[in-house]
């Protein structure tokens, strides 16, 4: 079966006074239909941008897509006009941004601002998109939606705006929805009630999701793929179990040691990674995690690892997997102990 | 007998909000702080937790309600003696970008409690901030930075060297560690520890994220809509909530390993936190409460202590 979506190599970069960042360096990954693949990292890796470039909505005064191949059912969508993004977004591919109080027109109903993809992509007339728009919001678990229908955004809670978000990336049953840190601003008991809307609608749609986030728990929790970023590439990708069973890249099992399990004893010392990610005004030369790596080697200064593939579609970029490399299997083991 | 260093009993903190209404942020809170340990406090966005807080240690005056610093009531302290338990309780924000002073150099903001208390002068004060940077996992050059040139993991240990400059033995950390980045969390975790051990620093550890307040609590105390719903030690807790909150916000909680997706029964709430501004008649948590009863509206429940070292305030629970 071919992939729903294929990035391959996708540069991303911004003009800033500092010079240019190179934000995005070179990320592949693909998403099948009905999958859910996690994009992982923390600030500044790039999942962000990454997220934007899939939707066209890299700001064209300051940032650029530089090179490399987003395929959308086997269309190319770099380069695609302003005219036929707007066309793809919306209809094809879906958003759930994280902040639904900055992302919602705040002077508008929401009712109306679900309704507009529907009349627009769907070519509904009004009446039938507020007919859809009520069954959208009673699907996403807002009570009374008729009421809420004539509310505007800053009337409803976060969660309850989320939701709002949810309806509108779902109106016009995109193949493809992102969601960028859905439920990071939300809280726990409420995180929980969103993950599962999301699963459910999933199930029903049949919609693959890319979800960028930052939390390990919400990857455990929904994710089938994982692609953890670093420093504007991907370090590591592969199916959710093997990720957190095997990781085979150090920042992947770095990432794992430093947040503490629940199972785990009491005042275990947590293992942090030291140090910070690189500047990527200068971006390295060889492996972006080299100055933050305890199994750093000569060659990881210098040289950039290939991604060398393990089983079932896992897959890491670390000069200590290439075949060259010593077998010191001890880091792998430290890797293995923690998490299994 | 326990050595208690902070009480609390029957803490209240209302803000008024115009219109003659007021919030009661923080309601008839009582419980103690033993010296040395680090109490946890969980509960969802609007609990009033960091209210609480900010009240113990002196940023709002409280309501009603009385607290005990080394068992002595701070209203009722003369100037001297309060000023010197203000000294003792301290406070880490969450945002170390907006409670740094971005004027001032990193030298100066560690040494505006020294100077405040006349702890040290000239160069005896200079040593104690470079010392203090080094105690953080900074550098002693960093003194002549402005905040701005320090990433965020940075910027929360220049708060945490300007807090311990004046030397407490208690501090209230509020979310301290929420805007930081997985890896850089466990760093400031860490050094929270070190301290703890190496000066027997009694925290108060506030946060949402309950994995890493299990993590670093010796006993948690779960708040909901300004009450406390239950207190007991870490582990207890998580072995056998009683309270049905405590127990949907820890079924609540993501897995840490997708295998555990398929064993549990998570028990999702329905519905909201109800405002703060008018609170269900009660026990708040009855509006989400999955076995609810009649007597939960008409009553408000007792914080009650039902095992040892388990408190509670449910109905429900004997």
């Amino acid at each position: 079966m071919k992939p729903l979506l294929e990035v391959d190599q996708l540069r991303v970069s911004f003009r800033t006074y500092g010079g240019e960042v190179q934000a995005v360096r070179g990320v592949s990954f693909s998403v099948k239909e009905g999958e859910t693949l996690a994009i992982v990292g923390e600030s500044g890796c790039g999942k962000s941008v990454t997220a934007r470039a899939l939707m066209g909505m890299i700001p064209p005064r300051s940032g650029q897509v530089k090179g490399g191949s987003i395929r959308f059912r086997g269309r190319e969508l770099t380069g695609l006009t302003k005219l036929e993004w707007q066309q793809v977004r919306g209809s094809q591919i879906g958003m759930i941004f994280q902040d639904p109080m900055t992302s919602l027109n705040p002077t508008m109903k929401i009712g109306q601002q679900i309704a507009e993809g529907l009349i627009k992509h769907r070519k509904q007339t009004k009446t039938e998109a507020k007919e859809e728009t009520l069954k959208l919001l009673a699907r996403v678990g807002i009570p009374e939606a008729a009421r809420r229908f004539e509310q505007y955004p800053h009337e409803l809670s976060g969660g309850m705006r989320q939701r709002v978000g949810i309806a509108m990336a779902l109106a016009c049953q995109p193949q493809l929805v992102i969601a960028d840190e859905p439920t990071t601003a939300l809280d726990v008991t409420i995180q929980a009630q969103i993950l599962r809307l999301m699963k459910e609608l999933q199930e029903q749609l049949n919609t693959s999701i890319i979800l960028i986030t930052h939390d390990l728990g919400v990857v455990a929790e929904v994710a089938d793929h994982v692609a953890v970023m670093y420093a504007g590439v991907v370090v590591e990708s592969g199916p959710v179990g093997e990720i957190f069973d095997n990781p085979r890249h150090p920042y992947t099992q770095g990432l794992l040691q430093s947040v503490p399990r629940l199972d785990a004893g009491k005042k275990e010392r947590l293992i942090p990674i030291e140090g910070t990610p690189p500047d990527l005004f200068r971006p390295p030369a060889g492996c972006p995690f080299v100055a933050r790596c305890r199994s750093a080697m000569e060659i990881c200064l210098e040289h950039m690892p290939q991604a060398n593939s393990f089983f079932n579609q896992h897959e890491a970029s670390c000069w200590l997997n290439d075949p060259r490399a010593m077998r010191t299997e001890a880091w792998m083991m430290a890797g293995r102990e923690t998490h299994d | 007998m326990i050595d208690n260093i902070v009480g609390v009993e029957n803490l209240a903190k209302s803000f008024e909000i115009g219109g003659g209404q007021q919030v009661r942020a923080v309601d008839r809170v009582s419980f103690e702080i033993r010296r040395g340990e680090t109490l946890g406090i969980v509960g969802e966005s609007g609990c009033g937790k960091s209210t609480l807080g900010r009240t113990i240690v002196g940023l709002y005056p409280a309501s009603a309600g009385r607290i005990l610093f080394q068992g002595k009531d701070i209203a009722r302290m003369d100037r001297r003696e309060r000023r010197e338990a203000n000294r003792h309780m301290q406070l880490i924000f969450q945002d170390p970008q907006a409670s740094l002073n971005p004027r001032l150099r990193v030298g100066d903001i560690i040494a505006e409690g020294i100077d405040s208390y006349g702890l040290a002068k000239g160069k005896e004060r200079e040593e104690r901030v470079y010392r203090l940077l080094e105690l953080v996992g900074l550098h002693p050059s960093h003194a002549k930075r402005f905040p701005h040139e320090f990433s965020g993991g940075q910027r929360q240990r220049i708060g945490i060297a300007r807090v311990l400059a004046v030397e407490p033995s208690f501090i209230v950390a509020d979310e301290s560690i929420s805007a930081l980045d997985v890896s850089i969390q466990a760093q400031i975790v860490n050094l929270l520890a070190d301290l703890q051990a190496e000066r027997s620093i009694t925290y108060l550890f506030i946060a949402h994220d309950l994995s890493m307040v299990k993590h670093i609590s010796d006993r948690i105390g779960v708040m909901y809509l300004g009450q406390m719903m239950e207190l007991a030690p870490s582990e207890q807790l998580f072995a056998t909530p009683l309270h049905p909150y405590t127990q949907a916000l820890i079924s609540a909680m993501p897995v840490s390993h997708p295998a555990q997706r398929a064993e549990r029964e998570q028990i999702v709430l329905t519905g909201e936190p109800p405002s703060p501004i008018h609170p269900p008649s009660g026990c708040p948590f009855r509006t989400r409460c999955p076995v609810a009863q009649g007597v939960c509206a008409e009553t408000a429940p007792v914080w009650k202590e039902v095992r040892h070292g388990h408190w509670i305030a449910c109905h429900l629970v004997q």
